[in-house]
């Protein structure tokens, strides 16, 4: 659930709100007035010790007075104060009942402090020397009560406690002193102890008596009477015999209050010592009282604001599940309040409120419906557009749904013709035969589309608006009574128009005529779309025609190649076999007739040497011929091969200098029986290149051959350099050189330069057209410079691999090498 | 060495024209004792090297039924341990042919047209040279 949620979350607010500081105040309230309290009680108590322990002080010395009065008697006797020692020995012993208390006895001295008298008896104490005993001294200075501290008084000289009266003649001169001993003993029998027992204050208190040289005279443990009292922690203040009280801690840790106060006739001190805890002892039943009202004061507030949030927020709680009820579309539950407050009232409004919400409710509810019903109509007619090309069933279609969404009766599609002016019907639903013969073709301005075209906006128009006229007439016989025209629109052309009737007086409202409009702007686009779809078609099937045409051109130009490859393979294959015969047996013939034949013939027959000459260079024309033809074959395969991608090249890095060497020295039989001389200009250091070996001799060979055929006399030079990233070689001629324009030509197939008809110079044709495909198959170029009449340069380039790696001398190529070198 | 004590050259060409030739070019080891068998294809030259273990091999490669590179091949590996050296001889003069006939085994190349003195010196060498294992340049 959710709603007690909510309401106990905002009481927890308003408690925290409210009540908390009410807490927080009534708690400091009532811990200030606690420690005020401890204070005063603290205040109290300490006065009220000090005030005990100086009464107690003033009870002690009182308790000292009835000893004083027997003394005092003692010396008021006649026989004491102005008798012979003697007598005063005899009224010393009279009056031993008397003084039975005084357990360390009762002595008396003359005026110098001699000892005259003693009681219990003690001879050895007659005539002994007292004066130098501060009880004396003191009675010598001033005639007056003395009671003494601890002191080695006693008459065998141990420590007593002396109290002493003088003893005063008549006219009050001083005639000597009467001095009543004590022991220091707690289990003395002595009553003066028994006066000092009687101090015992509380039940953990302790009493210390201490004489004003620090020594315990009395204290409630036995054991430390007589001790030195320093360690107490009031031992200094209460020496300056103040009266006063301290709280402080024990030397055994515990919280007391100490109170001291001098004791009056002597130089003694009293401290009462009594644990705190006792003291204020009296003041815990108030501060329980003070607890119990804190806790009162925190439970009664928050058990009544906890009950009064809770009357304040339930009608809130109502009003939030209300509010939930309404946002989950339930609208049938009011909230009922009865507070009569303010609640009461906005529960009122709220009621209202929801009222108002559940009828906007339901028109929008209503809307959307309609609205989406436009919309699938507008979604159908889209879906045909775009799935169809066939145009009539789209205006078909759309003709349809444009009478069900404006909800009309009968209607009509046309087409524009922009040639003639006019309009022409595709389609048409529930529009009677003698209209049907009218709208077949209409001229523009006798329909309301003249308006449509011109506003390219939906249109609507009643029947009785018309110009008069044959279509109005029909119009109204059919007893139609509204007309709307929507446009079909591409872009900025009207294409054509739907037009829907209605027998009722039907006016369509703007967002009425919105969806029709945008089923017009479809159908627009669709029409132009299947228009263009025609001509595509058109030319897409002209394209095809092309393309297979194209395509068989193709197919047989490649059969015609690959054709044209194998019958060259195959015919020079053809070709070389019988030339094989014609070489070979043209040899053994030559090597017969020279061998055999000719060593057989008599050397004087000249005719016959001319007969054996003749045959000689016959048979050498042959072999001649023969190795034209077979190198005419060869290239031509060569350059198929290339030209078809068939050549395999064995690319490789070459010393091109050695590559070039090897290729000069196959050529030096080209020279043999010339009138030439071969120059070979190659340096030592040239670099590396990737290459085919064999393939650069062809050139290599290709030109020095080329030269030597077309140089007559002279020189021919094959030298070769680095240039830049590249080596460049050339084969140089004083040959009968190039034109300019036979330059040009030199390298295609099958040219041979100059005159044809005299066809002096021989060859096929192909040498240089394979060299040039070679050289540029290595990356490299080709070219001639010539002049007519003076020679011509050719010259080729094959990149440099690598800069730095110079030729090494020895051979790399290391494939044994047939014997027989067919080019 | 094959049958007997004869030195024997196979020569393995279809076109009849070539055998002649090569027959004629080696006639003078003929006169010297040697034996030259023929053969128009691949099958009738394995079943000759076979049964007469010639010492030299003269080998077409377009030669009808089994192929030169195949013959080589098959002879390389029966006789694996013999002396037998095939020469491989075709029109052809690609790079591509002499690989071949480098992976069947052959021990030379030869293109045609040859020179028949130097067909003639490498037999001569290969047949009477007591060096077993000569290897002409």
């Amino acid at each position: 659930m959710v709603f007690p949620r909510f309401g106990s979350r905002l009481s927890n607010k308003i408690v925290a709100w409210s009540f908390i500081p009410t807490v927080i105040i009534l708690f400091l309230v009532a811990l200030t007035v606690y420690v005020a309290y401890q204070k005063v009680t603290e205040d109290l108590v300490l006065k009220r010790d000090e005030e005990l322990t100086r009464l107690s002080a003033s009870e002690i010395s009182a308790s000292f007075e009835e000893y004083i009065d027997r003394l005092t008697t003692l010396t008021r006797l006649p026989d004491i104060y102005a008798g012979a020692p003697r007598n005063q020995r005899l009224a010393l012993i009279g009056s031993k009942n008397q003084l039975v208390f005084f357990d360390a006895g009762v002595y008396l001295m003359n005026n110098l402090g001699y000892v005259v008298a003693a009681l219990p008896e003690n001879p050895r104490l007659l005539n002994q020397d007292w004066s130098n005993r501060s009880f004396f001294r003191t009675m010598v200075r001033t005639p007056a009560l003395y009671i003494s501290n601890i002191e080695p008084n006693g008459p065998n000289g141990e420590e007593v406690i002396a109290l002493a009266v003088p003893i005063l003649g008549d006219r009050g001169e001083f005639r000597g002193v009467a001095a009543g001993m004590f022991h220091l003993d707690v289990n003395s029998v002595s009553p003066f102890y028994g006066a000092l027992i009687k101090l015992r204050i509380g039940r953990s208190g302790n009493a210390y008596l201490v004489d004003s040289n620090r020594r315990v005279v009395f204290t409630n443990f036995s054991e430390q009477i007589g001790e030195v009292f320093t360690s107490h922690p009031v031992a200094n203040q209460a020496l300056t015999g103040r009266v006063g009280v301290a709280r402080t801690r024990s030397l055994d840790g515990r919280d007391i209050v100490a109170g001291y106060a001098p004791i009056p006739r002597t130089s003694w001190t009293l401290i009462v010592e009594e644990n705190w805890s006792d003291l204020a002892l009296t003041s815990q039943g108030y501060l329980r009282f003070l607890w119990i009202l804190l806790v009162l004061g925190v439970l009664i507030p928050t058990l009544t604001m906890a009950f009064g949030v809770r009357r304040v927020t339930r009608p809130l709680m109502d009003f939030t599940a209300a509010a939930q009820r309404i946002a989950g579309g339930d609208f049938t539950h009011p909230i009922t309040l009865k507070t009569g407050d303010e609640m009461e009232n906005l529960a009122n409004q709220f009621n209202i409120m929801a009222g108002q919400l559940k009828e906007s409710y339901e028109t929008l509810e209503m809307r959307v419906a309609q609205r989406t019903e436009e919309l699938t109509a507008l979604n159908s007619v889209a879906a045909v557009v775009s799935r169809s090309l066939d145009l009539d069933q789209i205006l078909s279609d759309a003709l349809t749904k444009t009478i069900e969404v404006l909800h009309m009766d009968a209607g009509a599609v046309f087409r524009f013709d922009l040639d003639a002016h006019q309009l022409i019907l595709v389609d048409q639903q529930g529009i009677s035969p003698e209209m049907l013969l009218l709208i077949q073709r209409l001229p523009v301005e006798a329909s309301i589309i003249d308006e449509v075209v011109r506003t390219h906006r939906p249109v609507a128009r009643l029947v009785a608006d018309y110009p008069p006229g044959a279509l109005r007439e029909v119009m109204e016989r059919d007893q139609l009574k509204t007309v709307v025209s929507i446009p079909l629109l591409n872009q900025d052309s009207v294409l054509g128009a739907i037009n829907v009737t209605s027998r009722s007086l039907i006016w369509p409202s703007p967002e009425q005529l919105a969806v029709p409009a945008s089923i017009g702007q479809q159908i627009g686009v669709a029409m132009d779309n299947a228009r263009l779809y025609k001509q595509t078609v058109v030319y897409a099937q002209q394209m095809e025609a092309a393309r297979q045409a194209a395509e068989e051109a193709r197919a047989i130009a490649e059969a015609a190649n690959a054709a044209k490859s194998d019958f060259l393979a195959n015919i020079s294959h053809e070709l070389r076999t019988p030339l094989v015969s014609i070489f070979g047996f043209t040899r053994i013939v030559q090597k017969r007739l020279e061998e055999r034949i000719f060593p057989l013939l008599p050397d004087q027959d000249e005719k016959l040497q001319r007969a054996t000459a003749l045959i000689q260079e016959n048979l050498q024309i042959i072999l001649d011929e023969g190795q034209r033809l077979m190198t005419l074959i060869n290239n031509l395969l060569d350059l198929e091969k290339i030209e078809a991608g068939k050549m395999e090249w064995q690319f490789q890095p070459l010393p091109i200098g050695n590559v070039i060497r090897q290729a000069t020295t196959a050529c030096a039989a080209l020279f043999d029986g010339k009138n030439l001389s071969f120059i070979v200009d190659i340096p030592e250091n040239l670099p590396k290149v990737i290459g085919d070996a064999d393939r650069i001799v062809q050139v290599v060979i290709n030109l020095v051959s080329n030269a030597v055929k077309f140089t007559p006399q002279g020189s021919v030079i094959v030298r070769a350099q680095q240039e830049n990233r590249e080596v460049i070689v050339q084969v140089i001629d004083q040959g009968i050189g190039l034109s300019p324009s036979d330059q040009a030509l030199v390298f295609e197939k099958f040219r041979q330069v100059g005159d044809m008809l005299t066809a002096k110079p021989k060859g096929t044709g192909l040498g240089l057209a394979i060299s040039k495909e070679i050289v540029e198959q290595h990356g490299g170029r080709i070219w001639v410079e010539s002049e007519v009449g003076k020679g011509s340069t050719f010259s080729f380039s094959i990149p440099v691999v690598d800069p730095g790696g110079h030729e090494e001398r020895p051979k790399v190529d290391g494939y044994p090498e047939g014997s027989l070198q067919e080019r | 060495m094959g049958n007997g004590s004869q030195k024997k050259v196979l020569i393995v060409d279809d076109e009849a024209y070539i055998r002649l030739l090569l027959e004629q070019t080696l006639e003078e080891l003929e006169e010297r004792g040697v034996d030259i068998l023929k053969a128009d294809n691949g099958e009738d030259a394995l079943r000759l090297a076979r049964e007469q273990r010639p010492r030299l091999i003269f080998l077409d490669v377009m030669i009808p039924k089994i192929n030169g590179f195949e013959v080589c091949r098959v002879i390389k590996q029966e006789y694996q341990y013999e002396d037998t050296m095939i020469v491989i001889l075709t029109a052809k003069g690609q790079e591509y042919d002499r690989q071949m006939g480098q992976e069947a085994g052959a021990n030379f190349y030869m293109s045609k047209p040859f020179d028949p003195d130097e067909l003639l010196e490498l037999a001569t060498k290969v047949l009477f040279t007591n060096d077993p294992d000569y290897y002409p340049e």
